[in-house]
């Protein structure tokens, strides 16, 4: 039996009792719920229907959230399932926020830690409904074993995954006859007036909040590039820049965790998570560097194997980003970590298959996206793409062309600018799927066709 | 800005010290359908949790956000817990003690008396907080010589009148009988956000294959469940009504053997609504002729049948009437008195304590003889007080309302307040109203004072016991009027019988005094939960006995002609402010600002309190996308609302589904807040009740430009 919520679709008003249930049962801010309500059509599109999701955690029986935590701070209840989060064990990095495509864990700023829904499992043991079920003025929230409860898994605008919610609708019953509205004399059709009205909600991950990742992650992607460069002798590496620069970098990257103290914890589940692979990999890179650099260090032969661990951890951080690419293609960005570090290394080896192959790769990635990306969706100003397309590829083409032999230092750091912008559209252009922004693209879907 | 220097973590603690831990039974007593019985969670004299008391049967599925927010309300850092005095020629207020500000408020009152005579002191009173010890205050101000008081009411009087004179007594079924209704008219009722309990039962009446229409110029919540939205121009619901009449009468829709048995006026209502065609009406109301055959044909097919009608379509100057032809047609139908059927307005069949159910508590004569000078119309509240002469207005008492921004005509409202000698508010916030006051007193909350409270959906009586000590320096109204009369020299037993002495024991033995006149009501039973008020019905007259004049339901009243200078029959005629409109230079049409309630806020009051701001942005100004593209205006403009009377700006949004015409914004916005919609409303009268018929209320829409 899988207990959690069911919503009934035609008794939610949308009054947010549930959420200030929550927010008081829970102690939390006044401001903060672990429940949240998303309005389909609040601008009241005349033909489409008008409906609330009341979403808290859906105690998924395949949750990310819990497989991807690299501290272990989340587990599962044996008595009611419920997925709950142990903010001693948090180390506050968000990345459970990164995975759910629900909003779910919530974080708390003042304690540094994510915190979420538990079904309010004080209650449970009371024999009481979770606060917001026991309140909901409409009895449109119930509790209870999903599995029997009827009803659909999903409606439109729920976002869509694979990892099985515990949550059932009620869907709307039958169809509404939409009301009557004076036909439009404007130029302008009511259609695209309402497409200009229904805009997405404020990213929830900016470069602003997260340059120091953007850092982070493309000097993990150009450390093992230059290494590689510096193990065939084509470029110099001084061994206290490099690893001057790396330590910069795991500085950079604990920045924004919300309990920094607790850093080391994000090492503990390298068994399912992203995040501890990479942390780890990036520490044996780094480690392996301090090691083997040192005048003392064995043999010049045992240095090709940071290559690997570099690898791996470029191959870890581009998997990081799955749950929060939705820029097209999904599955590979043109400003991922792997491609890039490749093609720094093609450029700084000199290697002409290489970097061609890599670059062309990038560049077919990067006008493909610009091309799928104008539906409304796409926040990056045309001016960062001719700086990108201009810096990062054109003018080292034009250097490589100038002088075939060798591509110097000039076309190098032209490349890395151009990298460095491609970064930067990246976390402009990632975000966290979220019930409000799936409402909102379902809805202009519906509404463009 | 006026500062409260107060700090929220040691009001909580010293809150704490106080009281007792535990479970206990209250109700909530604000203006409101609902009336919820709730199960408060003490613990350490904080309330940590609020649940819905499940005994209550129409409000026992939840408890909505406003009254969960108490959590916060009562403890709030804006609360005012000590009187406040303004400083002389300034906003600022600074905190003095009791005896400061009684030795203040009797001198003034002296000097008034004195000077003016008694009647020149003002004693308003809102609908601000429900209860039986809200009497006491006008048994102060008797004891204290007399004084003027209002007349009228700004919320439901047009209803209640039409209701009256029509149905002879205002009930109806109770709140859970909705499920046995298979035809329900939500008629300019949104219960989504005022009402929300009553969304169960329509949903579960649905769920039985009930069908729901909805009439609203807006497209809301609860329109959003029906099968027909009707969108009619404001003010033209009478002629809808007439035409859905015409057409039941023609089509054999009506309950024949019922009409004949129990409606006086049949023959002359039928004569009437014959002229109202579909076409013609569709014309008025600005809708499809096809809505209006389909509601009809609803109508004439569908028993039982339940019209739930709201409160802000009666605030027009045509509104009594208006009601009246509501309620025909749900008597031509053969509806009234039965199981899932009726005329849902209001049911004051709880309404025990007092004789409200004497129309002349609602619309008292003018006695010009007695202490109490009953003279000011609710209405024309400022204009009044203005004109007030015989003595003219000296001094102004406030309590258990914000006249500012509620009351029609804000700058009316201001510049009378502004214009009088000495005002006293006693709230929990400094509203617009306590801002203009010269001494602020601080008000108890509903947790620290025990009370009777009735309702007026549902049918239960409650006993509202006390469960927090109030903050050391908050006092009841009852203490503050004692305290005071002292302090005039009444005695303490000229105030025996009329207010209660400070211990729970003389408080008790007070409201005793109260239920006695009531059989089989006891504090001791009431102790045990919401009761229901020992007459009521479940099934509003089921025995078919009116008391109205004739003993009949009365399409026709002679005592609506005789009282109210209306046609006996309700025609339809237009509202003032909606006579056919003129289209300025530009082709533009004024546009009709509705200023409906929204779900986080009862008017004025839980809108500043954090739990409710944080989930629910400001009140936009909902427009149509044709009104506002002809007027520049997009999502997010910032836009002045204005008329003759007063403007003030909001932010506003494009509604796709509002009427043409049309423009909506939630009243009880703050006026520091911006959007005090009562800035454009006029002080008038409805044609019956001595309502308020500020709905009548013609502005222009444009953009601000900084």
């Amino acid at each position: 039996m899988r207990l959690g919520f069911v919503l009934d679709l035609n008794r939610c008003t949308g009054c947010r009792a549930c959420c200030l249930a929550c927010s008081i049962e829970n102690r939390l801010d006044p401001e903060m719920s672990w429940r949240q309500v998303s309005t389909f059509n609040g601008q009241r599109h005349p033909e489409q229907p008008l409906y609330h999701l009341s979403l808290a955690c859906n105690h998924c029986a395949d949750a990310p959230c819990l497989k991807q935590c690299p501290a272990r701070a989340l587990s599962r209840s044996e008595t009611t399932g419920a997925v709950l989060l142990d903010s001693d064990r948090c180390i506050g990095c968000r990345y459970c926020s990164w995975t759910c495509p629900y909003d779910a864990p919530r974080f708390d700023e003042a304690a540094g830690v994510m915190t979420k829904c538990t079904f309010c499992s004080a209650r449970l043991d009371e024999n009481r409904d979770p606060a917001c079920v026991a309140t909901c003025p409409t009895g449109a929230l119930t509790y209870g074993a999903v599995d029997q409860a009827g009803g659909v898994a999903a409606v439109p605008g729920f976002p869509e995954s694979s990892f099985e919610p515990s949550l059932r609708f009620k869907p709307l019953r039958g169809e509404r006859n939409p009301p009557e509205i004076a036909p439009n004399p404007v130029s302008r059709t009511l259609d695209e007036l309402f497409l200009a009205d229904c805009v997405l909600p404020d990213p929830a991950i900016t470069l602003r909040s997260e340059w120091p990742l953007t850092l982070f992650t493309l000097c993990a992607a150009l450390l093992p590039a230059w290494f590689a460069a510096y193990l065939v002798e084509s470029a110099p590496l001084d061994p206290a820049a490099f690893l001057g620069a790396g330590l910069a970098a795991v500085a950079l990257s604990s920045i924004h965790l919300g309990r920094k103290s607790r850093a080391a914890r994000a090492a503990l589940n390298l068994g399912s998570s992203w995040l501890s692979r990479e942390i780890v990999f990036f520490a044996l890179f780094l480690g392996l560097a301090a090691v083997l650099l040192l005048p003392a260090a064995p043999g010049f032969a045992a240095r090709w194997l940071l290559l690997p661990a570099g690898l791996a951890t470029l191959v870890a951080i581009d998997r990081i980003y799955d749950p929060v690419r939705i820029a097209a293609p999904r599955w590979l960005h043109s400003a991922d970590t792997l491609p890039t570090g490749l093609f720094a290394a093609g450029v700084l080896l000199g290697a002409q298959p290489l970097f061609i192959s890599l670059g062309l790769l990038k560049l077919i990635l990067y006008v493909w996206r610009k091309l799928a990306s104008t539906s409304g969706t796409t926040r990056i100003p045309p001016v960062f793409s001719a700086a990108r397309l201009g810096i990062g590829f054109a003018l080292p083409l034009i250097l490589w062309l100038a002088d075939p032999q060798g591509l110097g230092p000039a076309a190098a750091l032209s490349v890395c600018l151009g990298e460095l912008i491609d970064r930067c559209e990246f976390y402009r252009e990632i975000d966290r799927e979220t019930p409000a922004r799936s409402m909102i693209l379902e809805l202009r879907r519906r509404v463009e066709r | 800005m006026p500062v409260l220097p107060d700090d929220r973590k040691k009001r909580r603690a010293e809150a704490c010290e106080s009281a007792s831990s535990g479970v206990r039974s209250t109700v909530c007593p604000r203006n409101c359908y609902s009336t919820c019985s709730l199960l408060v969670t003490v613990d350490r004299g904080c309330i940590t949790g609020i649940e819905p008391d499940r005994r209550n049967r129409a409000t026992g599925e939840g408890v909505c956000l406003k009254g969960l927010s108490y959590v916060e309300r009562i403890v709030s850092p804006d609360r005012i817990v000590f009187p406040l005095k303004r400083r002389p020629g300034t906003d600022e207020f600074e905190r003095i003690t009791w005896d400061d500000a009684l030795d203040t408020i009797a001198e003034n009152l002296l000097q008034a008396r004195n000077d003016h005579g008694p009647q020149s002191v003002l004693y308003y009173t809102g609908s601000g907080t429900k209860g039986v010890l809200n009497a006491v205050g006008l048994d102060f101000w008797r004891l204290f010589g007399g004084c003027t008081t209002t007349y009228g009411d700004l919320c439901w009087p047009a209803g209640l009148e039409a209701t009256r004179l029509t149905l002879g007594e205002n009930k109806h079924n109770v709140p859970w009988d909705l499920v046995n209704a298979r035809l329900i008219l939500l008629w300019g009722k949104n219960p989504a956000e005022t009402n929300v309990h009553q969304m169960r039962f329509i949903d579960q009446a649905m769920e039985e294959g009930a069908r729901l229409v909805a009439i609203d110029p807006r497209r809301t919540e609860s329109s959003e469940r029906a099968e027909l939205l009707i969108q009619p121009r404001p003010g033209t619901d009478g002629a809808l009504a007439l035409a859905a009449a015409r057409l039941l009468i023609r089509n054999d829709g009506i309950d024949r053997p019922f009409v004949e048995k129990h409606l006086l006026g049949f023959d002359a209502f039928a004569g009437m609504a014959d002229s109202f065609t579909p076409e013609e009406a569709a014309s008025i109301c600005g809708i499809p002729a096809g809505s209006i055959h389909r509601l009809a044909e609803l109508l004439g097919t569908i028993r039982p049948a339940t019209l739930c009608a709201g409160f802000g379509m009666q605030r027009y100057t045509n509104s009594g009437q208006t009601m009246r032809a509501l309620i025909a047609l749900m008597a031509l139908t053969g509806n009234i008195g039965r199981p899932g059927g009726g005329w849902q307005f209001a049911n004051l069949q709880s309404h025990i304590f007092s004789s409200p159910r004497d129309p002349l508590a609602f619309y008292p004569p003018e006695r010009p003889g007695g202490p109490v000078r009953i003279s000011i119309s609710t209405a024309r509240l400022g204009k009044e007080i203005l004109a007030a002469a015989d003595p003219p207005i000296k001094a102004i008492w406030v309590e258990r309302g914000n006249p500012v921004t509620q009351n029609p005509d804000t700058n009316s409202v201001l510049e009378a307040f502004r214009s009088v000698d000495f005002r006293v508010v006693v709230d929990q916030f400094l509203t617009d109203t306590a801002r203009e006051a010269d001494i602020v007193l601080p008000a108890k909350t509903f947790l620290e004072q025990t009370d009777l409270i009735n309702a007026y959906w549902h049918p239960y009586i409650h006993l509202k016991r006390k469960i927090l000590d109030p903050p050391p320096e908050v006092k009841p109204e009852t203490e503050i009027y004692r305290l005071l009369a002292l302090r005039l020299g009444i005695g303490e037993e000229e105030m025996l019988g009329r207010i209660p002495g400070p211990s729970e024991e003389e408080l008790e033995s007070f409201l005793e005094q109260k239920l006695k006149q009531i059989p089989g009501a006891t504090l001791e039973k009431l102790e045990q939960g919401p009761l229901p008020a020992p007459a009521a019905e479940e099934v509003a007259f089921s025995d078919y006995r009116f008391p109205t004049p004739s003993g009949r339901i009365e399409l026709l009243s002679k005592e609506a002609a005789d009282r109210w200078a209306v046609d006996p029959l309700p025609l339809f005629s237009e509202p003032e402010e909606a006579l056919p409109q003129v289209a300025d230079k530009d082709g533009m049409q004024p546009l009709h600002l509705l200023t409906p309630n929204r779900k986080e806020t009862i008017h004025s009051q839980f809108g500043n309190l954090r739990l409710i701001r944080a989930r629910n942005p400001e009140p936009h100004l909902l427009i149509n996308p044709d009104d506002a593209v002809r007027r520049g205006i997009g999502t997010g403009d910032r836009v002045i609302v204005l008329n003759n009377r007063g403007s003030f700006e909001a932010d506003a949004r494009l509604d796709f589904s509002i009427r043409k015409g049309c423009v909506s914004i939630a009243n009880g916005l703050w006026i520091p807040e911006g959007s005090a919609v009562n800035f454009c409303s006029l002080g008038r009268e409805t044609d019956m009740g001595h309502g308020a018929a500020f709905h009548d209320n013609l502005v222009e829409v444009k953009r601000a430009f900084s």
